[in-house]
């Protein structure tokens, strides 16, 4: 209690099941010297202004974000030099630590906060979905409003690495202030190959300022670990709130001694992970962490489907493509297989039969993915369908497709075929809460044995179909697509079931 | 910018202080140390409060909820408590328990989420309060009707102790209210209960809680012998709380009192009031604080002199200071701890939401759901039924 340690004060949550919050003005300056309880800053949160006090009497030496920034809970916003700072005891049973700027957050508050993206995103269906573009893999998209509530999206997905990281960072760490790590990864140096001068072997600026200095007087290249190492060798904790690394010239500051000079623009760029691109990743991590995915590949004879899609297209002013005939063709499927049309009700703990069949059609757009969904396939004709898809799709490039539409699926199918010449098959992800997607790749020209020797080439098309494990065994899923088979390789067997 | 208007309520009560201090009523039978420790009390319960709430915003702790001028409410009651009685407080009473000097450590531990059993095992009780206090019930109106359950079972065993337990204005429209007070009337149970009528349910203002007239009018129907009191007059609250007590003792059954107050500050630090109220209608009502209104009969008493004020003051910040420290000592509990003691012996859904927690920190599939993996043998063939799959 008597010497004076540094305390990095983390943005908490002033509500409940907060995720973020802006910073709207700072009553101290870096420099500054506050008793604890004064005011140290006002931020805007979701529901309201908040007041925070100073969590101890100190110096305060630095503040981490400007006002009108907007910071994740858990994020470090202020650092105190202190007599007393306000740290709790060890976790029971743990070891006590000897490093008084020992992250606080590693007990409930950052935890909860990331872990709370869970209940606190939105919980709208028919917001995930497919890449019909990339060819490989299934996204998951997002509502048309998504950028007005982007935030919870971009924070949710932000936070928790970032905390996983510090907690579980004990071991093998080296010690320094989090300003001190970033100047080194800004500077490329790797924290765990310099010789702290700072108490317990703590790593001072000045240590990494004559670590490089050394480095060029011995005309060696900066001593440059990529930044994704130095993350991830579980020496150095990342900043809360990191997205992925892009080391977008890494290559040229690594091979060039004089590279030093300019390394303020761009070892790697940060931005918010925001917008719809956040919530689609919220979407994406969602589906991920609560649905145990099982993707199952199928193959299947296309001739009669082409044949058919040719003949309709020609027959019909309205354009005819695939889309509206495989979304009809799955209709008996799902009738015959109504777990497949089913979701899990994560609060209940229910199986959600669903009496209605609405099929999503992933959609790539500039923005992102967007799923919008044809409502009540059963109940329309493929040309309806084909007309409905038409509008929505455009509407959804457009950006004015109205929320409603991107919601309330049952089923969603994606095209993971359309884009590149050289994809085999992609794992789509279950566009939550729903329980299956079937990802469609492209109808392909392919040697087909016909009998113990002889080959024709026909035309073949890959079905992958990804289902949530909980509900959905692998027997059903392939009872599933066989009966889905059965209507695209002969049609007249799919329109008896219509 | 409100979207409900508020009525201010009747001052049909009774009272005997007037919030300018002036005695209107006959002051009860107190001594002056123990009216200055009425006093004490609302500083303390303020000065802890307050320091929760600034806990709370630095992220120490996840909730507080505060009393702030409805502090009468609960001092004033629990102080006509005798030793061995009992109370069941909600999470606006933080006074009963400041008064009856309940250690604030573990009372600070807990709001930092800590387990009962690591509070016990770094913060032993050593003096324990002389009233016997339940935890502090989240869940409203239910701990009325254990209060009741337990008078009931104190006049069974004939035992003359008294329960008293607080509800407040929105939670009588809940049916556990009704329950108890009608088990009480029927069975002369010695319990008391208290309606901290602050005039708002977090959102909800009093006049679209209830269409009848007053909450004390709630009593009738059950039978049990209702006192609406000014609530911000901790010697009204104190008299009729006495009262029903006395008359509790002697057997003669329950009583309800509403307690007409205001609450001054948000519901809790997840609530925003000023958006769904006038915040202006707190100008009316910072006129009858409680604390005020005490503290100008004192000084015209002649009990409390500016030294004594500061003294009582200084005293409260740095016990409510050390509290806080010494709760920081305590280590945050092993998450697992929160199904210890939950039943007296252990279920099967205890054990299995157990495994489920052990597998989800454990970075697994908390789902067994299904097969009861990640359960211990013996519980496995629960899940199954017995059956082999």
């Amino acid at each position: 209690m008597s010497a004076t340690v540094t305390y990095e004060f983390r943005l908490p949550d002033p509500g409940e099941g907060l995720t973020e919050a802006e910073v709207d003005a700072w009553y101290v300056e870096a420099g500054e010297e506050i008793a604890e309880d004064a005011r140290l800053c006002e931020i805007e949160t979701d529901k309201a202004l908040v007041e925070i006090p100073a969590p101890c009497t100190g110096t305060v030496t630095e503040l981490r974000a400007d006002p009108g920034e907007v910071v994740a809970v858990g994020e470090v916003i202020a650092v105190f030099e202190t007599d007393d700072p306000p740290e709790r005891a060890p976790a029971e049973g743990s070891t006590p630590q000897d490093d008084p700027t020992l992250d606080p957050s590693t007990d409930g508050e950052a935890d909860e906060a990331g872990g709370s993206d869970e209940s606190e995103g939105t919980t709208e269906p028919g917001t995930a979905g497919t890449d019909t573009d990339t060819g490989i893999e299934a996204g998951t998209a997002a509502t048309a409003n998504a950028e007005e509530s982007d935030r919870a999206g971009a924070t949710g997905v932000g936070t928790d690495p970032a905390t996983e990281t510090e907690a579980g960072n004990d071991a093998g760490r080296v010690f320094a202030a989090p300003s001190t790590r970033r100047y080194a990864r800004e500077q490329g140096v790797s924290l765990g190959a310099i010789d702290g001068s700072g108490p317990n072997g703590r790593v001072l600026r000045e240590d990494v300022d004559a670590h490089l200095e050394s480095s060029t007087a011995a005309s060696a290249p900066p001593a440059s670990p990529s930044a994704g190492s130095a993350d991830s060798g579980g020496t150095a904790a990342t900043d809360a709130g990191t997205t992925a690394p892009s080391p977008t010239d890494e290559g040229a500051t690594m091979g060039t001694p004089g590279a030093a000079a300019d390394r303020e623009d761009a070892r790697e760029t940060r931005r918010p992970l925001r917008g719809l691109r956040g919530k689609i990743a919220e979407n994406m991590v969602r589906s991920k962490r609560t649905i145990p995915h099982v993707t199952s590949g199928f193959e299947c004879d296309a001739g009669e489907l082409v044949s058919l899609k040719e003949r309709l297209d020609a027959r019909y002013d309205q354009h005819i493509t695939y889309t509206p005939i495989l979304v009809k063709a799955v209709v008996p499927g799902l009738k015959q297989f109504p777990l497949v049309n089913a979701g899990v009700d994560d609060e209940s703990e229910e199986i959600i039969e669903k009496n209605y069949y609405n099929v999503g059609v992933a959609v790539h757009t500039d923005a992102g993915l967007m799923v919008p969904v044809v409502k009540n396939v059963d109940r329309k004709s493929i040309i309806e369908i084909a007309a409905e898809v038409e509008d929505l799709v455009h509407r959804a490039r457009e950006r004015t497709i109205d929320a409603a539409d991107l919601r309330g699926g049952s089923f969603t199918i994606t095209n993971v075929g359309s884009h590149g010449d050289h994809g085999t098959f992609g794992t789509p992800i279950v566009n939550h809460p729903e329980a299956a997607i079937m990802g469609v790749g492209a109808i392909e020209d392919k040697p087909v044995a016909v009998s113990e020797s002889d080959f024709e080439v026909r035309k073949r098309l890959g079905l992958t179909l990804s289902y949530d494990h909980r509900i959905i065994d692998g027997l059903t899923a392939s009872g599933f697509a066989e009966h889905v088979i059965e209507g695209i390789e002969e049609p007249d067997v799919l329109l008896s079931r219509l | 910018m409100s979207q409900w208007t508020e009525r201010r309520p009747s001052e049909d009560f009774y009272r005997v202080l007037a919030p300018d201090g002036s005695v209107e009523g006959k002051p009860p039978d107190l001594s002056a140390e123990e009216t200055v420790d009425l006093y004490r009390s609302i500083v303390r319960t303020r000065v802890f409060e307050d320091k929760a709430l600034s806990l709370q915003r630095r992220g120490e702790l996840s909730i507080a909820a505060r009393s702030r001028g409805e502090e009468a409410v609960a001092i004033g009651s629990a102080a006509a408590l005798e030793p061995n009685d009992w109370c069941f407080p909600s999470y606006r009473q933080t006074g009963a328990l400041t008064h009856w000097d309940a250690p604030m450590d573990r009372a600070v531990a807990g709001l930092m989420g800590t387990e009962p059993e690591t509070i016990d095992e770094h913060l032993p009780v050593e003096d324990p309060p002389a009233v016997n206090f339940t935890p502090t019930y989240v869940p409203l109106a239910v701990n009325v009707t254990n209060a009741v359950g337990s008078a009931m079972a104190d006049r069974f065993d004939d035992r003359d102790t008294v329960t008293l337990s607080y509800i407040g204005d929105g939670s009588t429209s809940q049916g556990d209210f009704h329950e108890a007070l009608n088990f009480a009337g029927v069975y002369d149970a010695p319990a008391v209960t208290v309606i901290q009528n602050n005039q708002w349910a977090i959102s909800v203002p009093a006049h679209q809680q209830t269409a009848s007239e007053t909450f004390a009018r709630k009593g009738e129907a059950h039978g049990v012998p209702a006192e609406r009191v000014d609530g911000n007059d901790v010697f009204a609250v104190y008299e009729k709380t006495k009262e029903a007590t006395e008359r509790a003792r002697a057997g003669e059954g329950p009583g309800l009192i509403e307690c007409v107050t205001y609450r001054m500050v948000e519901h809790n630090t997840a609530d925003e009031p000023s958006v769904y109220r006038d915040e202006k209608e707190q100008e009316y009502w910072a006129e009858r604080d409680p604390l005020d209104r005490l503290e100008a009969y004192l000084r015209e008493e002649g009990h409390l002199d500016e030294g004594t004020i500061e003294a009582i003051e200084e005293e409260a910040s740095e016990d409510v200071d050390g509290a806080v420290r010494r709760a920081r000592e305590v280590p945050t509990s092993d998450p697992e701890r929160m199904f210890d003691h939950h039943l007296h012996t252990q279920s099967w859904t205890e054990r299995h939401q157990r495994a489920e927690l052990r597998a989800e920190l454990e970075g697994k599939n908390p789902f067994t759901d299904f097969d009861g993996t990640g359960l211990a043998e013996t519980d496995r063939t629960r899940t199954d039924g017995g059956e082999k799959r």
